[in-house]
């Protein structure tokens, strides 16, 4: 009797808690058992019926640990949803602790039939030195199973108290995220994405905890935040800004700790606070002390040879892009050692960047360093300092009012430009006298491929013949400095072959090495090319060369902006002969045709003069980046450029 | 004579720091070479059943970026495996030292394909940047493993683009384990051998690299090779005997599969009911084959002996996941639940046609799948997959030589072939053209065999996946819009039917009054293998096909063809090429075109032939008739 009394009560209690069903593991509400598709979007394999997360502090074993309590439901609404039953949660360790992976539950509900995963088919794998993962499948997956697992990570890490994804690969119905905070840790937070809050609730605990053997107590902050039917980020466009910056999220980042003692452990709080914090930091500021160890091991005349300031600056340069072998990483926060890296002749962005700024401050030339993110890692919150967003660092050089932004990890790269993934918009300069700056990246904008091009019509054997030159400039220098490095001049020409439509071959190749230079490259091309057939009227499309062979918009609809990252500009002029006893006898329409506010112009035109045809093509791009509403503008654009180049013909008659 | 000291010493010295300077490797090596192997060294002994010592040592000499590949400082290693030494040093050009590392710098990680959720196999490998080209390693890695099932396979030559300077192979087993080899594809190559009952030696000198071709006989079907077969082995705590395939077939049987498909009472029960009133034993082995596939799907997990023994039928039955082992297994025990014999299939799975060894028996392929005789016809069951239908062998089984387990032992057999004309694509199409050089119409696409294979997954993929599929497969119509797609998939006749509706704004250009047609909208085949300057190597054709189109084009209102085309017809060894328009009626016209392309082996000679009749059918692919504007 008194057993059944208590059941009714724990039961009253749940519904009474919590406006959304708080259920135990394994059980489901009626709105999840009956659940049967996604009206909001039945293109969706799988959604997420319910997510929670959970992050607070708890004493375990005298330490503190930051745990990180995850539970989900997904529906697999079909076969290919079945994918989503494979799951792995990552998990990191450092010199300083580990995180460890605790209570992995998780239950398959086929109708009222549930299926459990064993123990022994959750695996352990290591991905890298820090990271490693869990993994495991749910068993007894169908169309229509619930899928159904929860764990919790504990933590050594209080700065990997990080934030919640809203939205994720599959929509969900509703995702929750909860964190209650003792009142001396203080966290940044920012919410990321166009999505609304559902829930935004922010409460106080009185006197939640507290450390044994303390009398203190401190209050918590008790932090819910709701999204309900949250779409499926799309991801996969070309052409675009880190998906980061799109995707609904909240990130926390750990600004400060008060301890009970009375001390602070400040993180982030303003930018005063990070200034002073860089200048002593080991691995960044300090490494920008290094003047004498340089000026030690350089040829003399690099650092105290002739020249103004700037030919100084370009010698330095050089001289660093040319000594340093890039590794492929980044690593602007972790183990710097820009000696070392310097006697190997081979380092990360950051060891190889901090030398080259010591040299330029050793010749008296003026630099900062300045950090930044790169495409693929998303903005830079504005709001308030995020160590955690940046990611490069470059050299910020000063001379005569000019500010020039400097990277020495790329032998190609002119002075004065940075790589592509550079192109994020701006940095932030950490000027090691005064405070530090928002300095904006103005990619360099004259990015050009300009071809010029002779041609005759070989009817007798079917084939047309001729010459051209192609002049390259700005960042399309830097695209085929690279792939003529990496590839010999046979593997070279046989890419461009195989790139061009038709039966085309290159009979001669030239680099001409005097007109070239750090910012244009000038080559001159001979070719002959096949399928010209002789008749009574001949068709014959005046581009040997196609700078786009398709529209590479071809979506329908475009959810993120266009941003190609600097301005571009394709040029193609030809000159074709008219070939004896024939005359035209009809060309292409003239085509003139503008982006919006005139940031993007596409022009063709052909005319005819001695016997010669003369075609002209020029396709510009005058913004690098175009709001997502612009997108139908920028696909017809395009439509329209490969359409004229595709579907062109000069139109000859015999005589 | 004190001078003539000197000399010596200094020439001594230099002679240890120039082993390994660039200068040193002979000129014919260079020609056409990523990498050079200096020194591939390999010792193998065999002192037990379960115990195979290893001494490996390998100098590779990278000469640019795309050798980085090819120095092979790495260590694959199994959980028994004991790796007592691994080193690496990296010369540069002149053979002076740069760096050396031992075992603790070598990175350590688990070894995980894609596809696979969990495998115990781990690896060490040298993660190093180079700084400069060319430069040299040197790799020394000495291991132990009881895993003499797989005994080496030796290669003198590593790949496309890699030379070899000197390779050296030898291996040795104690008395008690006879042991068989098996050379292959020696001619043309000086490989020298002092072979013995118990120990083998082999040597090579100076092979030069080998440039990839396309179209060519794969490498491993004419690089020089040796395999070894132990009769007495062990694998992960299982021993074993076998000197054919039928008794390593019986061994596979007997330690591996037997006693594996033991299944739940009411697991049988069901699919008892499932064929229940059904006699035709191919119609039962279709349904319990279309069960499988609705219930269970492919997970990889591979401990231990489990590489090699699939788990349970009980345990697949339970969690409805296997690999293709677990899969196969499962299978073949739902199909002796309602008494139909199968036969548990060891395959080499790879879309270039490859077989086991017919002439020699040792641990090979990649994947199993599983064999039902049915009235004296073998019945073939690809378990991984969720769509594919009974008894269609895909490209990556088909044609080829495969090991049948039996429980009377091992049994060679060979799949069936995908020839020219089953390969078989027909497009039926129907499209106007409009004044405003728009055209807008429909295609039907049936497709057979490997054809068949290249598309029938596009039905379970999302709209979007599909969208992208056309815009590439007809990614010469420049603005196409996709007004609606539907798919059948005949699982019965193994065939693939594709619905497509099209529009294609600007997709004739103009000349004044004239419009220009390209006539093959549904499809143009345009690719032309590439140029090859000097070709070595024999042409293959693996697999052929045939496609057939039919279109009715309605031109505009006012518009006519100045004259038609002539038909065109090609003919040769490679297969035919026929196109022909003709006039339906007044402002309708009927294109038909036909592409045989034939399977074959061809001299080398005939490649520009090929290409020759590749170029003629892209070009006449691409062919356009003028419209002109009636008055």
């Amino acid at each position: 009797m008194g057993k059944r009394i208590f059941l009714q009560l724990l039961l009253f209690q749940c519904a009474l808690g919590f406006g959304q069903m708080e259920l135990e593991f394994g059980m489901l509400s009626p709105f999840e058992s009956n659940f049967k598709t996604y009206e909001k979007d039945t293109t969706a394999h799988a959604v997420y019926l319910y997510e929670k997360g959970e992050n607070f502090f708890e004493i375990r074993g005298n330490y503190v640990w930051l745990i990180k309590k995850y539970s989900a439901k997904i529906k697999v609404l079909d076969k290919q949803g079945i994918a989503v039953a494979d799951i792995s949660i990552p998990y990191y360790r450092s010199d300083n602790g580990r995180e460890t992976v605790e209570e992995i539950r998780a239950i398959t509900h086929n109708g009222t039939v549930r299926t459990g995963l064993k123990k022994e088919d959750v695996f352990d794998v290591d991905l890298t030195e820090r990271w490693s993962e869990k993994r495991f499948t749910f068993p007894a997956v169908q169309e229509g199973s619930i899928l159904e697992y929860v764990y919790e990570i504990k933590s050594p890490f209080f700065f990997n108290l990080n934030g919640w994804k809203f939205q994720g690969d599959i929509p969900k119905v509703y995702t929750e995220y909860n964190a209650k905070i003792p009142g001396n840790y203080r966290y940044n937070r920012t919410l990321i994405g166009e999505l609304p809050l559902d829930i935004n609730e922010a409460t106080i605990k009185k006197e939640c905890f507290s450390i044994p053997g303390t009398s203190k107590q401190a209050d918590c902050e008790v932090l819910k935040y709701v999204m309900k039917d949250v779409p499926a980020f799309k991801e996969d466009e070309s052409f675009m800004l880190s998906p980061k910056n799109y995707r609904s999220s909240l990130e926390f980042e750990l600004s400060e700790h008060l301890r009970f003692n009375g001390a602070t452990d400040r993180y982030t709080k303003s930018w005063k606070d990070v200034d002073k914090e860089f200048k002593a930091d080991k691995d960044l500021g300090r490494q920008l002390k290094k003047e004498n160890f340089f000026e030690r091991n350089v040829p003399l005349d690099l650092i105290g040879g002739g020249g103004d300031k700037l030919e100084k600056a370009k010698r330095i340069h050089e001289f660093v892009k040319n000594w340093f072998v890039w590794n492929g990483d980044y690593g602007i926060y972790l183990n710097n050692r820009v000696k070392e890296a310097f006697d190997e002749r081979k380092g990360n962005v950051a060891e190889i960047n901090i030398t080259l700024i010591n040299l330029l401050n050793a010749a008296g030339v003026d630099t900062d360093m300045m950090v930044l993110s790169t495409r693929n890692n998303g903005l830079p919150k504005k709001s308030h300092p995020v160590m955690s967003d940046f990611n490069y660092l470059i050299a910020k050089v000063d001379i005569d009012g000019t500010s020039y932004l400097l990277d020495a990890t790329e032998k190609y790269l002119p002075f004065g430009m940075l790589p592509y993934r550079c192109l994020n918009y701006y940095g932030r300069v950490m000027d090691l006298d005064g405070e530090s700056y928002w300095f904006d990246i103005v990619p360099e904008n004259k990015n050009r491929r300009a071809i010029q091009i002779e041609m005759s019509l070989d009817l007798e054997n079917g084939l047309v013949t001729g010459n051209f030159d192609e002049i390259t400039t700005g960042y399309e220098v830097l695209f085929k400095k690279n792939q003529l490095a990496s590839l010999t001049t046979d593997e070279y020409l046989d890419e461009l072959e195989e790139s061009a439509t038709g039966d085309f071959s290159i009979e001669n190749y030239e680099l001409n090495d005097e007109e070239s230079d750090d910012s244009k490259l000038v080559e001159h091309f001979e070719f002959e090319m096949d399928g010209v057939e002789s008749g009574a009227t001949i068709y014959f499309n005046p581009f040997a060369i196609k700078f786009f062979k398709t529209n590479p918009f071809i979506a329908e609809q475009r959810f993120y902006p266009v941003d190609f990252g600097y301005l571009r500009s394709y040029m193609y002029y030809a000159n074709i002969e008219v070939p004896e006893g024939y005359k035209i006898k009809e060309l292409p329409e003239t085509l003139i045709l503008s982006l919006p506010e005139n940031s993007g112009m596409l022009r063709f035109n052909c005319s005819e003069s001695q016997g010669k045809v003369m075609v002209q093509y020029s396709l510009q791009l005058k913004a690098p980046h175009y709001t997502s509403e612009g997108y139908g503008f920028v696909k017809k654009f395009f439509e329209n450029a490969v359409n004229a180049q595709n579907n062109s013909y000069l139109v000859l008659e015999k005589i | 004579m004190r001078f003539f000291a000197l000399t010596l010493f200094f020439l001594f010295l230099n002679f240890v720091h120039a082993q390994y300077n660039v200068n040193s490797i002979p000129e014919n090596l260079l020609d056409g070479a990523d990498a050079v192997v200096r020194l591939d060294k390999m010792e193998v002994v065999v002192s037990a059943q379960d115990k195979m010592e290893i001494r490996y040592h390998r100098v590779v000499t990278v000469l640019n970026q795309d050798g980085d590949d090819d120095v092979g400082a790495y260590a694959y290693y199994e959980k028994n495996d004991k790796i007592s030494n691994l080193e690496a040093t990296v010369y540069n050009a002149n053979g002076n030292e740069i760096k050396k590392f031992k075992k603790k710098d070598f990175v350590d990680q688990s070894a995980i394909g894609g596809g696979t959720l969990y495998s115990d196999s781990r690896a060490m490998f040298l993660r190093y940047t180079p700084t400069q080209y060319p430069y040299t390693v040197e790799f020394v890695k000495e291991y132990t493993t009881p895993n003499t099932a797989f005994a080496p396979v030796w290669n003198f030559l590593d790949d496309y683009n890699v030379s070899t300077e000197l390779s050296e192979f030898s291996f040795q087993a104690d008395e008690s384990i006879p042991f068989r080899h098996h050379e292959q594809s020696f001619e043309g190559y000086e490989i020298s051998s002092s072979n013995t009952p118990n120990r083998l030696q082999y040597q090579a000198k100076n092979i030069k690299a080998i440039q990839s071709e396309p179209l060519s006989p794969s490498f491993r079907d004419f690089a020089p090779q040796v395999k070894i077969g132990l009769n007495k082995f062990h694998l992960e705590g299982v021993n074993g005997t076998a000197s054919n395939w039928k008794e390593l077939g019986q061994w596979i049987y007997d330690q591996l599969i037997v006693d594996r498909d033991e299944l739940d009472k009411n697991t049988i029960l069901k699919v008892q009911n499932l064929v229940k009133g059904i006699d035709d034993d191919f119609e039962k082995t279709r349904l319990i084959y279309e069960y499988v596939q609705a219930n269970t799907r492919y997970i990889s997990v591979q401990l231990g002996i489990g590489g090699w023994m699939p788990i349970s039928a009980e345990e697949v039955d339970r969690v409805k996941y296997g690999d293709c082992k677990g899969l196969t297994n499962y299978t073949k025990a739902l199909l002796s639940a309602v008494g139909i014999e199968s036969y548990y299939t060891v395959v080499y799975g790879d879309d270039h046609i490859r077989s086991l060894d017919s002439d020699f028996a040792s641990m090979q392929g990649n994947h199993v799948f599983l064999n039902v005789p049915i009235n004296g016809e073998d019945v073939w069951l690809e378990c991984t997959s969720q769509t594919v239908p009974i008894n269609h062998l895909g490209t990556f089984t088909d044609n080829r030589h495969v090991l049948k387990i039996t429980p009377q032992g091992g049994e060679l057999v060979k799949t069936k072939a995908n020839l020219d004309e089953g390969n078989y694509q027909k497009t039926t199409g129907e499209y106007t053209v409009f004044p405003d050089r728009s055209i807008s119409g429909k295609a039907t696409i049936a497709s057979k065999g490997t054809q068949y294979d290249q598309k029938y997954w596009l039905k379970d993929k999302s709209t979007k996946e599909q969208e992208d599929f056309y815009k590439r497969y007809w990614g010469y119509i420049n603005n196409l819009s996709l007004e609606k797609l539907s798919f059948e998939n005949n699982k019965k006749e193994v065939e693939f039917i594709e619905s497509v509706d099209i529009k294609a704004a600007n997709y004739l250009s103009s000349a004044n009054e004239q419009l220009i047609l390209p006539l093959n909208v549904f499809n143009r085949n345009l690719s032309v293998p590439s140029k090859v300057r000097n070709r070595h190597k024999d042409m293959v054709i693996s697999r052929g096909y045939l496609d057939e189109d039919e279109y009715t084009i309605h031109l505009p209102e006012g518009f006519a063809s100045e004259e038609l085309p002539k038909p065109r017809k090609i003919q040769n060894k490679f297969g035919n090429y026929e196109v022909t328009l003709e006039e339906v009626n007044k402002g309708t016209l009927r294109y038909k075109r036909k592409l045989l392309i034939k399977s074959g082996k061809y001299p080398k000679e005939d490649y520009e032939a090929y290409r020759e009749f590749r170029k003629k059918v892209a070009r006449s692919d691409n062919a356009k008739i003028i419209l002109n504007q009636q008055l």
